[in-house]
């Protein structure tokens, strides 16, 4: 298993430096550079910020150097807003981000899982129709309409949450909307799996087993079932997380929460082409991470995989 | 597919009605109304691909300029006369626009798994029948691809190239295709490589082999059409997926240029008259979820008909 | 909850009670229930199963899996259920333990009367106190049976801590010493491991101490050895043989290998398309079997003393469409002694020479056609 880790960890090398060309190129495809769009400025005026910024070397310095600057933490300047680098934007809107995510995540495992066990457990009957009913919703619905709707009806309607004015803790009343709106998917997800994965359980010889041990359904269930019907699930948790990355874009965007996802809706907006890049490469690396957590998480809580 | 050896073990007890796969699998199908659902509005929406433009009460970029001005300069709300679902804040009528949008939609459905389909099945293929160095490599360049979140590469790709030529044309609709074509193609690879794997090493391809059969005609006449049926079925349930990048792409303003009509770019547009006219943003938001429930209907019926024993009814 | 036991049979102790202060829960409560059961005993049998019938709804129709079978067993004796798959054997046994599922099974009618208790009256929760506990229960698949994410001394020890009321320490302790019993070497140290970390063999003998964790009065052995190597298939049985004998336990041991139940059983119930077709002592069956089925299945066994390069002799034709089983003898399609009688009428079981020895075939019967 120590291999195994090893292996996974060596492997986020390639995937980043893959992703830090592909960015990179992508970037530079743009006609223009990060002044074409500002009229105003004179040639000469031009060519002094090229030259300051290092856009005038030719590609692959430019890149080498970017890539050095990245690995020791500097994400790089704004072309935008020019007394701020991105370090300082990211470091702003960074926590809130991530506890949007987190406050989002821990939702979705706390509905999500039940949903599905006591879908799987009433298979057919009126609770599994409701929680399929909800996941078929939260898995077809794309964030930006979830979150207007949840706009219109719970802010504009019955006003009982504000529309914005994130501020963590201590305006509570500002998280829920936002954290709702981003869970949603996750949920339906978790609960879907979740359902299929408890179906498929209960069907499997060691439950027959454990019946003719004459072991109480409600033992059956929390102690044999739920630990088999979870492993799979896990699986579903990388995709899920990078989820909660990119649906943050959107869900800051239209909450106005002061997080970093919204900034980089921005930055796409205004060619800001110095942050795109940044900040691309910050998700992947963050997602990349992410994805390697969860499939440790999942080897460690499979004994087969753990114990071979 | 379809579990004939079923038959065997209770040879009486299974009355002998049906016939073909696809005959079989079709019946499963319609026995499965929510599919079957999906199935109709789906097929209403291909309706709308191609003849919308003919069915569309007004062309969807006509700004009915004397009637807005007659309300206040406000968007006429839905349910009035000539305007089924009102207009939007420029006088465009909303349910044209929506056929419009539909078009794009499926015009994205169709092309962008036209371009999975061209890219990812003969890479697929021939990673699994070369196998060895080929397969590393190929399995090794997806990988890495899988691993960089869709969203942001497509985000990525449309951003450095809407300046463009390509960003431009169609009103930057090509691009999108294009994006989430790129981006897409390697789920499928998988899927492909996956499926044919293990029907490589059954015995006909041996016998196949022995006989001088090409390796072409070997994968494209024996060992596809058993992969058929869960391409089908992911075709078909990567639909909704590209429908809603598309969507989500013209929400962050890349994508469909106006005076196109995504719904995407619907809904964004009518974020400001929430309040006040919500039909600008309820209709599109309800035609997007509606067009990816049945296609997500009708693809988890097709995989449930194909192949009923991952189903887990009995 | 007290436990009301029922007697049938002329002249015995009647309806015992326990005083409403002492529930089967309690230790106590358990003992004084086995003390008043033991004193009757002696004049009963373990199991009488009666007129049993099981069926199973389907879209394609009613499935009558065990069509009205009745059986005994006698306390500590080993019986061996034998036929071919889809027979009802294992349905019969999974009827005993009232783990058929349902849906789509049911059992629509028939007694079963286990240590005087009428199971059938049984609440569900009081079913489920009797499994594990007096019950046992060994499945074929030892590579599936066996919960893959916990450590198998706790699946060994779950059962002890239910129903015995052990601490987890003294559950743990007796589970190491099964472990051992059953043979895994250095058992005290596996306690911990994962069922994927032995093998097939190993595994079910695993199962076999969880079976016997509580030591009950029935072992159920559902073909315990048939996902097995057949060097390995020997210990197993032998293992069954002598735990069961070391511990007075009553076996039923369900396989479709004759030659198994031979070594194994005391007596032995044929079994074909959902009714048993001949009963009697092992020796009888062996040497004077009165069915034709019997003879089909005894012939097919291959024989160490057969030429090299003979056929394998088997019975032709297939098993019978349970879906709706006519009024005629259900082996009369296979039959090589098939009268017109066969094809229209079935047979009752009816006694042939040996101590309880029944078959279920005309052309057997005195004064039949068969010699």
């Amino acid at each position: 298993m120590l291999g195994y880790i090893i292996r996974r960890v060596l492997w986020i090398i390639p995937v980043l430096f893959f992703v830090s060309v592909i960015t990179f190129t992508m970037m530079h495809l743009a006609p223009g550079g990060p002044w074409a769009r500002e009229k105003h400025l004179l040639p000469s005026t031009v060519r002094l910020l090229n030259l300051k910024y290092g856009l005038d070397d030719p590609i692959p310095v430019q890149y080498l150097k970017w890539v050095g600057k990245l690995l020791t933490g500097d994400l790089g300047p704004s072309y935008k807003y020019t007394e701020r680098s991105v370090n300082d934007i990211v470091g702003d809107g960074i926590g809130t981000t991530v506890h949007l995510g987190v406050m989002a995540f821990l939702l979705s495992i706390i509905v999500g899982i039940p949903l599905g066990v006591i879908g799987a457990l009433r298979h057919n009957k009126l609770p599994d129709y409701v929680a399929t009913f909800i996941s078929v919703i939260g898995i077809a619905t794309p964030s930006f309409v979830a979150s207007i709707l949840l706009l219109v009806f719970f802010s504009v309607v019955l006003r009982w949450f504000p529309t914005h004015g994130w501020d963590g803790w201590a305006k509570p009343g500002a998280m829920v909307l936002p954290t709702v709106a981003l869970a949603l998917f996750p949920i339906a997800q978790i609960s879907r799996y979740t359902r299929a994965s408890m179906l498929e359980v209960t069907r499997k010889d060691y439950v027959r087993t454990a019946q003719s041990k004459g072991l109480k359904e409600r033992t059956i269930v929390s102690v044999h079932m739920i630990r088999n019907a979870l492993i799979p699930v896990v699986t579903v948790l990388g995709p899920l997380l990078a989820f909660l990355i990119t649906g943050s874009f959107i869900i800051e965007t239209i909450f106005s929460v002061p997080g970093i996802g919204r900034y980089y809706v921005i930055s796409i907006g205004q060619r800001d082409y110095g942050v795109i890049m940044a900040m691309t490469m910050l998700y992947a690396a963050a997602i990349a991470v992410l994805n390697l957590v969860v499939d440790v998480l999942y080897a460690y809580i499979d004994p087969r995989i753990r114990y071979s | 597919m379809a579990n004939r050896t079923g038959a065997l073990e209770r040879p009486a007890a299974v009355s002998a009605r049906s016939t073909s796969l696809w005959g079989d699998a079709f019946r499963r199908l319609i026995r499965n109304r929510l599919a079957v659902v999906g199935g109709i509005i789906v097929l209403g929406l291909l309706f709308l691909l191609f003849f919308g433009p003919l069915v569309a009460p007004y062309p969807y970029q006509e700004q009915h300029l004397k009637e807005l001005v007659a309300n206040d300069n406000k968007p006429i709300g839905p349910f009035t006369s000539g305007f089924l679902f009102g207009t939007d804040d420029l006088g465009r009528d909303i349910l044209s626009r929506m056929m419009d949008g539909a078009q794009i939609s499926m015009t994205v459905a169709l092309v962008v798994q036209a371009v999975v389909l061209l890219i990812g099945l003969p890479i697929g293929a021939a990673a699994a029948w070369y196998g060895g160095i080929v397969d590393s490599i190929l399995m090794r360049f997806t990988d890495v691809i899988y691993a960089f979140p869709d969203l942001i590469f497509i985000i990525l790709l449309t951003v450095s190239l809407r300046d463009t030529a390509i960003g431009s044309a169609m009103n930057g609709v090509l691009l999108v295709f294009v994006a989430i074509g790129v981006v897409g193609w390697v789920g499928m690879a998988r899927l492909v490589r996956g499926q044919l794997l293990s029907l490589k090493e059954t015995e006909f391809v041996e016998a196949a082999r022995a006989i001088g059969v090409s390796d072409f005609k070997i994968v494209t006449r024996h060992l596809l059409p058993n992969a058929l049926g869960p391409m089908i079925v992911a075709v078909t349930l990567g639909i909704p997926g590209a429908i809603l990048a598309e969507a989500t792409l013209a929400y962050l303003g890349i994508g469909a240029q106006p005076p196109k009509a995504s719904w995407g770019k619907m809904v964004v547009d009518g974020q400001q008259y929430l309040r006040s006219e919500p039909h600008m943003v309820i209709f599109p938001a309800l035609i997007i979820a509606i067009a990816l429930l049945s296609f997500t209907f009708l693809g988890d019926g097709l995989r449930d008909a194909l192949d009923p024993k991952l189903k887990g009814k009995q | 909850m007290t436990v009301s036991e029922e007697r049938e049979g002329a002249g015995s102790p009647t309806v015992t009670e326990l005083p409403d202060a002492v529930t089967i829960e309690t230790e106590e409560g358990r003992l004084l229930a086995e003390r008043l059961a033991d004193d009757s005993r002696h004049a009963r049998k373990l199991l009488e199963v009666r007129n049993l019938s099981t069926q199973f709804f389907t879209r394609d129709g009613v499935v009558h899996a065990v069509d009205d079978v009745s059986f005994e067993l006698e306390y500590g004796e080993t019986l061996g259920l034998v036929g071919e798959s889809g027979c009802g054997k294992s349905v019969t046994a999974l009827s005993i333990t009232r783990l058929v599922s349902s849906p789509p099974g049911k059992i629509v009618s028939g007694e079963i009367i286990f240590d005087g208790i009428d199971i059938m009256k049984l609440s569900s929760e009081e079913m489920r106190l009797l499994r594990g506990r007096k019950i046992g229960f060994i499945f074929q698949d030892p590579m599936t049976s066996l919960n893959p994410t916990l450590p198998i001394g706790f699946q060994i020890a779950e059962s002890a801590r239910l129903h015995l009321g052990l601490s987890r320490k003294a559950a743990d302790d007796r589970a190491s010493e099964l472990l051992s019993k059953v043979g895994i070497p250095r058992a005290k140290e596996r306690m911990g491991d994962y069922p994927h970390q032995f093998s097939g063999g190993m595994r079910q003998r695993v199962m076999i101490a969880i079976a016997l964790a509580c030591d009950p009065m029935l072992l159920l052995a559902d073909e315990p050895t048939t996902a097995l190597d057949v060097t390995i298939q020997a210990q197993i049985l032998d293992l069954i043989r002598s735990l069961s004998a070391e511990f007075g336990t009553a076996v039923i041991l369900i396989t479709h290998d004759l030659g198994i139940a031979a070594g194994m059983c005391n007596r032995i119930n044929v079994m074909y398309a959902g009714r048993i077709v001949e009963t009697g002592m092992v020796d009888d069956i062996f040497e004077q079997p009165k069915m034709p089925y019997s003879w089909g299945l005894l012939d097919s066994l291959p024989r160490l003393d057969e030429q090299k390069g003979a056929r394998l002799r088997t019975i032709e034709g297939l098993p019978p469409d349970l879906i709706n089983p006519g009024k005629e003898c259900r082996f009369s399609p296979r039959c090589k002694y098939v009268h017109d009688r066969c094809r229209v009428e079935e047979p009752d079981l009816s006694a042939r020479e040996g101590e309880g020895h029944l078959a279920r075939c005309f052309g057997t019967e005195p004064g039949g056609w068969i010699k």
